[in-house]
């Protein structure tokens, strides 16, 4: 389990704000908590997947890509906000965020 | 910017919404081309509008608007000196390619795709096959549900380590679907198809007849890649034997990309509607990058 950082929270926001603004082809300043992927922003599931195998290798994480699909059916995520949330909870549970309620 | 690869896409899943303007800036008549495909074929796309959508539901007439704006892409890019090295295709994608490498007519590519369709339909419109994706899941993650749970579905096309296709009757691709996210899939998408195209349960014997009656096929003039065998389609003939086994044979694109990056590909071009292919090249491994039509004219 990681101890969550004030650091590791910009950091997690940072890339998850430029990763999108850069496959989606919008400005930075245009993405905030409230921006819809799929709606605003032309994401997708393999976007969502690219993300976290990058969380995965930086935080040398343990986690199954399954067990991150089993998280969202009981918590979806739809916008930038809940995606950064859903990273740093990654972050510090890896495999038991299934655990969480 | 190397001599790309052109990669022409199966069907259009999503409209990137700047496909007619881009065609209308390069002084295509679009009009006259839906028309021609109407004269040519009797498939009516004539009322084709990009704002409303058109045609994502309708099995023939998307691979048929798809195969369109695919061929007027490659045109635009030929007119603005950008030629491909290679030139490969996912599943219906392989009859723009063909255009591409003039190894067929626009008319003729047209008239194939409707007498496949035609044939296949025959052959499939009552046995409510359906088609679905899998996305967050592994091969040997969906062969144990299909196994665990009995089910008659195949495995058509592999996109990507993450992303699959998979074949089957309605009954079992919905027990599919509803096993696959309790087993963890981030997402699952059922296509508007109704024919298993790339299976074992499609019997092609006396198509070949059918299908290129009248039709002249030409080597290519163009690298033409396999994503059956990952091989250069260098002959007429095997134009013929590829269009015939694209049908039948379960598509590997993953391993056609890294086969062509693995021949120096470094720069693709998504050559079609859309950007289905730019998503899937996700998870591929190499120095390459896939651009859409937008980003090159």
């Amino acid at each position: 389990m990681t101890a969550i950082t004030e650091e590791i929270k910009n950091d997690v926001r940072k890339i998850v704000i430029d990763y999108f603004a850069e496959e989606c082809e919008v400005n930075t300043d245009e993405i905030n908590n409230n921006t819809h992927i799929f709606d605003d922003l032309d994401g997708d599931s393999l976007m969502f997947l690219e993300l976290i195998e990058l969380f995965k290798k930086k935080y040398n994480l343990n986690i199954d890509l399954k067990t991150i699909g089993k998280y969202s059916l009981k918590h979806p995520v739809r916008t930038i906000g809940e995606l950064i949330d859903m990273q740093i909870l990654i972050i510090e549970h890896e495999n038991n965020i299934i655990n969480i309620d | 910017m190397d001599t790309p690869t052109f990669l022409f896409p199966a069907f259009v899943l999503k409209y990137k919404g700047n496909e007619v303007d881009i065609i209308k800036k390069y002084g295509v008549d679009f009009n006259e081309k839906l028309f021609e495909i109407k004269e040519n074929t009797g498939v009516d796309i004539t009322d084709f509008d990009i704002l409303h959508n058109s045609f994502l539901d309708d099995e023939q007439k998307n691979q048929m608007i798809s195969y369109l704006i695919s061929c007027i892409f490659s045109d635009i890019l030929k007119s603005q000196s950008i030629k491909p090295d290679y030139v490969s295709f996912l599943s219906m994608g392989i009859y723009s390619a063909l255009y591409c490498t003039n190894s067929i007519s626009f008319d003729d590519g047209a008239k194939i795709i409707k007498r496949v369709y035609e044939l296949l339909n025959k052959q499939f419109c009552d046995k409510n096959y359906r088609m679905l994706a899998i996305t967050g899941l592994s091969r040997n993650d969906i062969i144990n549900i299909l196994n665990k749970k009995s089910l008659n579905c195949e495995i058509v096309i592999k996109n990507n380590d993450h992303s699959f296709i998979i074949v089957g009757k309605e009954n079992d691709i919905n027990i599919l679907l509803n096993a696959a996210k309790e087993e963890g899939a981030i997402q699952l998408n059922i296509f508007p198809v109704s024919i298993p195209y790339h299976s074992k349960q499609i019997d092609s014997e006396g198509f070949e007849d059918i299908i290129f009656e009248g039709i002249e096929v030409k080597n290519p003039s163009y690298k033409l890649f396999s994503s059956i065998n990952q091989k250069q389609i260098d002959n007429s003939g095997k134009v013929k034997t590829e269009i015939l086994k694209n049908l039948i044979t379960n598509i590997d694109w993953h391993k056609t990309n890294i086969a062509l990056i693995k021949q120096g590909v470094h720069e693709f071009v998504e050559c079609g509607p859309g950007d289905s292919l730019k998503r899937i090249s996700r998870f591929f491994d190499g120095d390459f990058n896939v651009y859409g039509m937008s980003k090159l004219v």
